[in-house]
């Protein structure tokens, strides 16, 4: 597997107001081919930035990016990418049918072709029904899964979508997950900018926090929301009770069980040896799993913290 | 070129669709027609101010339309965020500017050809109420009136259509420079200021003999060289006036139809052309 997107050192900083905004800081990252690529941050962060350069919309200050080993931007690279932006617009006095006849052509697409792609999208995304329909007819979920189709018009190998479940019902919202795991299976790579945690935790194999214009958190998401902690449990004496409270504080007991939380694995050893010599019965050891959403609210949190007060960039514009 | 055209197609249906310029064609039309009332003018005069004053208000109405087409063909774009699904695929930033700039120029001329097409249905009506001339005098009494003569109806309306048509050749290619200088404008300026700089610009051109007879008058070197910029650079209009051989049937243009027709649309093209450029090279390096 190749190297999808790279970038390195990216920095983008905006005029606001007479003053200069850093929306995107010195970011260093690789997105390897065939995985889908969570891409999270707070509003405001830089994402839609970060996008808008890989996909030559804008132009970096510093730093280098390559989509699929060239230039970002470049047109070649187009030809192998598409893009769904958030709440997309397009032409609504076109249809459905349309608009994806429109952009197929943009590929320079046969005209047999295209028409068998832009029914199979249709269908797809459950528009079929609604082919004929001028898009200022569309609702806002039905906008965003034509847009979802528009974006497979070209039979991607990257796909860069920004917010695609935003405003789409439960139900389109779990038939969108599905697509893009579809994608996973087909080999594609999905660069997915998201505040959807729940769905980046279930489909993406590895995300990237962004705060600031900085690159907070990244890994994959099963190590991220796998937890360094361990919660341990056994049945004990009050004798040995009291010998783990003095290394853990926290530590709560009931009806002779002691239920140890926040162990750090690299102390579960003593734990147990504290139990083992105090006669205790070891019940259970259990690592203690964090949700996307804790990683997330803490890698934040951390910067927010590690920055302090306001910062500008929370009210940057989404360049 | 291909991705040019596909754009300019779809930014004609998108413009055909916006309200103002279906307001604009619908004065224009009603505006047209009450033109037909002046009755009150000699035969001659009415005829040929009838044809002139037509001609002036499609080139009013044209200019209208194809700057407040160009002034939101890109900042509408940005502004509802089309641009970025559009550019993000295989198109070169040069045609989707082209794309626009044509989409403005294809919009400008089919209400030139529609408000032509009325033009030359009014025509055929007045060439059928007038013996002598296409528009001649209206003031008969019904006795006077010979029944009507197909052949020479068709005639004289033939010959007046010849000028409308010669007249609406010569509004295109101005439409064409006004609609590069609106689109090009606006990657600098907002659309209020667009409007009011290239409308100021078509005045400017409209008058070029005025400020040409000032180049030559003035003697402050100041005023010489803010008289001359303006006469040199903005687009000379006035060069495509064929209203004065409308009006005045004996001054005839020095050169013939053709080769007039060939002069002014070579030079709206270069220019437009050259404005287009400028406007590439600008949007080339543009950030969306």
């Amino acid at each position: 597997m190749g190297v999808a997107v790279r970038m390195e050192g990216l920095t983008k900083r905006f005029e606001q107001r007479g003053a200069e905004v850093t929306a995107v800081d010195h970011l260093t990252l690789e997105v390897q081919e065939g995985e889908i690529f969570g891409f999270l941050g707070p509003n405001g962060a830089g994402k839609t930035t970060t996008i808008k350069i890989l996909l030559g919309l804008i132009f970096p200050n510093e730093g280098s990016a390559e989509v699929l080993g060239r230039p970002a931007g470049d047109l070649e690279m187009r030809r192998q990418i598409s893009y769904l932006p958030e709440s997309p617009y397009f032409y609504d006095y076109l249809t459905g049918a349309e608009l994806l006849d429109f952009y197929g052509r943009l590929f320079h697409i046969p005209e047999k072709e295209r028409k068998e792609r832009v029914d199979h999208l249709l269908e797809l995304v459950g528009l079929a029904g609604d082919r004929a329909k001028q898009l200022k007819q569309y609702s806002k979920g039905m906008l965003q899964r034509i847009g979802i189709a528009q974006a497979l018009i070209n039979d991607p190998k990257l796909l860069f979508l920004d917010e695609p479940t935003s405003g789409l019902d439960p139900v389109a919202h779990i038939e969108i997950r599905r697509l893009i795991e579809n994608l996973r299976d087909q080999g594609k790579t999905v660069f997915l900018s998201s505040h959807q945690l729940s769905d980046v935790e279930l489909v993406c194999d590895r995300i990237a926090i962004l705060n600031y214009g900085r690159l907070v958190r990244t890994g994959k998401v099963s190590e991220l929301v796998t937890g360094r902690d361990v919660e341990v449990r056994a049945r004990v004496s009050d004798t040995t009770a009291e010998r783990l409270r003095q290394r853990f504080p926290n530590l709560r007991l009931h009806d002779g069980i002691a239920v140890v939380n926040e162990v750090p694995a690299d102390s579960v050893n003593d734990v147990v040896d504290i139990i083992r010599a105090g006669q205790g019965e070891l019940l259970s050891v259990v690592p203690q799993r964090q949700t996307l959403e804790d990683v997330f609210v803490e890698a934040v949190g951390m910067t927010r913290r590690a920055i302090g007060t306001f910062n500008p960039l929370s009210e940057a514009p989404q360049k | 070129m291909r991705n040019t055209w596909i754009i300019a197609r779809t930014t004609l249906g998108d413009a055909l669709r916006k309200r103002v310029l279906l307001v604009f064609m619908m004065v224009a039309v009603v505006t047209l027609l009450l033109a037909m009332m002046l009755t009150y003018l000699t035969a001659r005069e009415q005829r040929t101010a009838f044809l002139a004053l037509e001609l002036v208000i499609i080139l009013i109405f044209g200019t209208l339309i194809a700057v407040t087409t160009a002034i939101f063909l890109i900042p509408d774009e940005i502004e509802r965020r089309t641009i970025y699904s559009l550019l993000s695929k295989p198109v070169q930033r040069w045609e989707f500017f082209l794309g626009k700039f044509l989409g403005g120029v294809l919009t400008a001329g089919v209400c030139l050809a529609l408000m032509t097409l009325v033009l030359i249905v009014v025509v055929f009506l007045m060439a059928m109420r007038q013996p002598e001339s296409a528009l001649g005098p209206m003031l008969q009494t019904s006795a006077e009136q010979e029944p009507l003569n197909v052949a020479k109806w068709f005639q004289r309306g033939g010959q007046d259509v010849a000028l409308v048509l010669r007249g609406a050749y010569v509004i295109f290619f101005q439409l064409v420079l006004v609609t590069a200088v609106a689109t090009t404008l606006s990657l600098f300026v907002s659309p209020t200021v667009n409007f009011s700089l290239t409308m100021f610009l078509f005045i400017v051109g409209q008058v070029q003999f005025v400020l040409k007879a000032a180049l030559e008058r003035n003697e402050l070197p100041l005023t010489k060289v803010v008289v001359g910029v303006l006469y040199y650079l903005t687009p000379h209009f006035h060069d495509f006036n064929i209203m004065g051989s409308i009006i005045h049937s004996e001054v005839r243009i020095p050169v013939n139809h053709w080769l007039f027709a060939g002069e002014v649309s070579l030079y709206g093209l270069m220019y437009a052309l050259f404005v287009a450029m400028l406007g590439i090279l600008v949007f080339d390096r543009k950030e969306v």
